[in-house]
């Protein structure tokens, strides 16, 4: 396939990746190439409806069709509907938004969220979070996978250069994960994630994003009302396995890549 | 006198595109949209209107870059991990959110207490409620579970799923377990459920008092997909030395004139799937 096509891929992650809206110059500089050949590639992104034009200016932003794609990779986890009904459950019991993170390849993708009904309350972008490592509901995952898999994702990790459990004690984080059965954030607004288990692993975490926990008493005492609707959604995955599929779970988890192109 | 003219058809000039290329892998790309089952070579060139080599090619172009995959069975291809990447902040459909204004206008015209309740596995969970200050006699507890078959408010839920689905439920919670709170005969059998059933699917909102624990009466406006799946109950109660059964049919009209844009608004969006675990 031409250069031009992949040179276009390239042009939409950009505008995807950045804050604001892009001009011409400014993604040729980006991506070290001529002004015009990015303009070509910003026509056919317009004709398709990936990019439009913001606000009738000289400077693109991603386009429905983008929006409508993405919708379609949400759409394909079947854990995503079926988990809809307890994050609200979750959300009314805090207050505070309860979001739904998976596993796709070594990274966190939180792909559902219900909002928290206190007036004040987080609102977390869906997409992808980092690396599992990274955020506290994702290492919820990762403390559940097995031991080759974690091994697997530390190797991966130390090639990628992320933070591992070399500088960070990860490994006996996650171990405290493991025995307290979920992962409790006390560094930022004390929020808290708990996996939520199929079989021997975590297939998912679902996070509550603020501050229900008082510090000073034991974090599992509290959260044992929304453990137990954590456990009542796993219950409903054990009898129908064909929630817990995710649909690039057959991928080899090295070659999946979510940074910038 | 003047000579006729002679017009001639302005042909449109042939478009042409100056990045075929990528215009073709953009629409392979977009073949993707609202698609949940994999999609192969042939079938994409047909639907397309290109060669099967000029879309082996551009899925080729989109695996490498992850904007596509293979599927489970290597043969096909879905739509890959890297869309994922491509923007944030969607919002996400949010049945609280969108009913609160609802359920404020309602209280400011009764006064009452207002509840939204949706299915959770197999229960009815209250997620959001407006009260008036002082005593109540109506509880619903914001976050507790109660079962699809228990209560009034939970079997008007209960009734707008598919047949097919009650019945798993009932087989799932059989033997049915009486609420201990109070006394609610139609809930303890599932013939009994059954044909509660019945009596709520003759009509679009139930008013409703329990003869056998007469404080409270209460009207419950379901709120349903375009396929007739329940997203959610509206309920408004109070007591009924001042919200009765005539007081609650002469409310009516002005009630429903708050609750059907709402109503309305809500058939676009598809109700979430039924699941429970008999728990």
């Amino acid at each position: 396939m031409s250069s031009s096509a992949k040179r276009t891929l390239k042009v939409l992650s950009r505008i995807a990746a950045s804050a604001q809206p892009l001009g011409v110059t400014e993604i040729a500089r980006q991506l070290d190439a001529a002004p015009g050949t990015v303009f070509r590639a910003l026509d056919a992104l317009l004709r398709s409806e990936f990019a439009i034009k913001y606000q009738q200016s000289s400077r693109y932003v991603l386009g429905p069709a983008a929006a409508r794609l993405r919708q379609t990779v949400f759409a394909q986890f079947p854990i995503r509907d079926s988990a809809l009904p307890y994050l609200r459950q979750l959300a009314s019991a805090t207050g505070e938004t309860a979001s739904l993170i998976v596993p796709l390849g070594w990274y966190g993708v939180r792909i559902a969220s219900a909002r928290g009904s206190n007036e004040v309350t987080s609102a977390p972008q869906l997409g992808p979070i980092g690396p599992l490592s990274r955020h506290y509901g994702s290492r919820a995952i990762l403390a559940l996978l097995s031991e080759a898999k974690r091994d697997a994702y530390f190797a991966w990790a130390a090639m990628k250069r992320i933070q591992t459990e070399k500088d960070s004690g990860l490994r006996q984080e996650l171990a405290r994960i493991r025995a307290a059965g979920l992962n409790h954030d006390s560094s930022g607004p004390a929020a808290f994630a708990l996996p939520v288990r199929h079989g021997d692993e975590a297939i998912a975490a679902i996070a509550i994003e603020g501050p229900v926990l008082d510090r000073r008493k034991r974090a599992a005492d509290q959260v044992e009302p929304w453990a137990a609707v954590v456990r009542a959604f796993e219950r409903v995955v054990a009898q129908r396995p064909e929630i817990a599929v995710n649909p690039f779970g057959h991928l080899d988890p090295g070659t999946i890549a979510l940074e910038q192109m | 006198m003047p000579r006729p003219v002679s017009i001639q058809p302005i042909t449109p000039a042939p478009v042409v595109y100056r990045n075929q290329a990528a215009q073709r892998v953009l629409a392979v790309l977009s073949a993707f949209e609202g698609s949940s089952a994999p999609r192969g070579v042939s079938e994409l060139a047909r639907s397309l209107g290109m060669s099967k080599n000029m879309v082996h090619r551009a899925l080729t172009t989109l695996a490498e870059e992850g904007f596509v995959a293979r599927d489970r069975t290597g043969q096909f291809y879905q739509v890959g991990y890297r869309v994922l990447t491509l923007g944030a902040g969607e919002s996400e459909f949010d049945i609280a959110s969108l009913c609160r204004p609802t359920l404020l206008r309602l209280h400011a015209l009764t006064q009452e207490s207002v509840y939204l309740s949706i299915i959770v596995g197999g229960n009815r969970v209250t997620i959001d409620e407006v009260l008036p200050p002082g005593p109540r006699v109506l509880h619903s507890s914001r976050g507790a579970p109660v079962p699809l078959h228990s209560t009034k408010m939970s079997r008007v839920l209960l009734a707008h799923l598919a047949d097919e689905d009650i019945d798993a439920y009932l087989a799932a919670t059989a033997p049915l377990r009486p609420l201990q709170r109070f006394p609610d005969p139609q809930g303890e059998t599932a013939a009994g459920v059954r044909a509660d059933i019945r009596g709520i699917r003759q009509t679009e909102n139930v008013l409703w008092r329990n003869p056998h624990m007469s404080s409270a009466a209460y009207a419950i406006f379901p709120l349903l997909d375009a396929g007739g799946r329940p997203h959610a109950i509206i309920t408004v109660g109070g007591p009924r030395e001042r919200f009765d059964l005539d007081a609650i049919e002469a409310l009516l009209p002005r009630m429903l004139a708050i609750v059907t844009p709402l109503r309305d608004h809500l058939r676009l969006f598809p109700a979430p799937t039924p699941s429970w675990s008999g728990a």
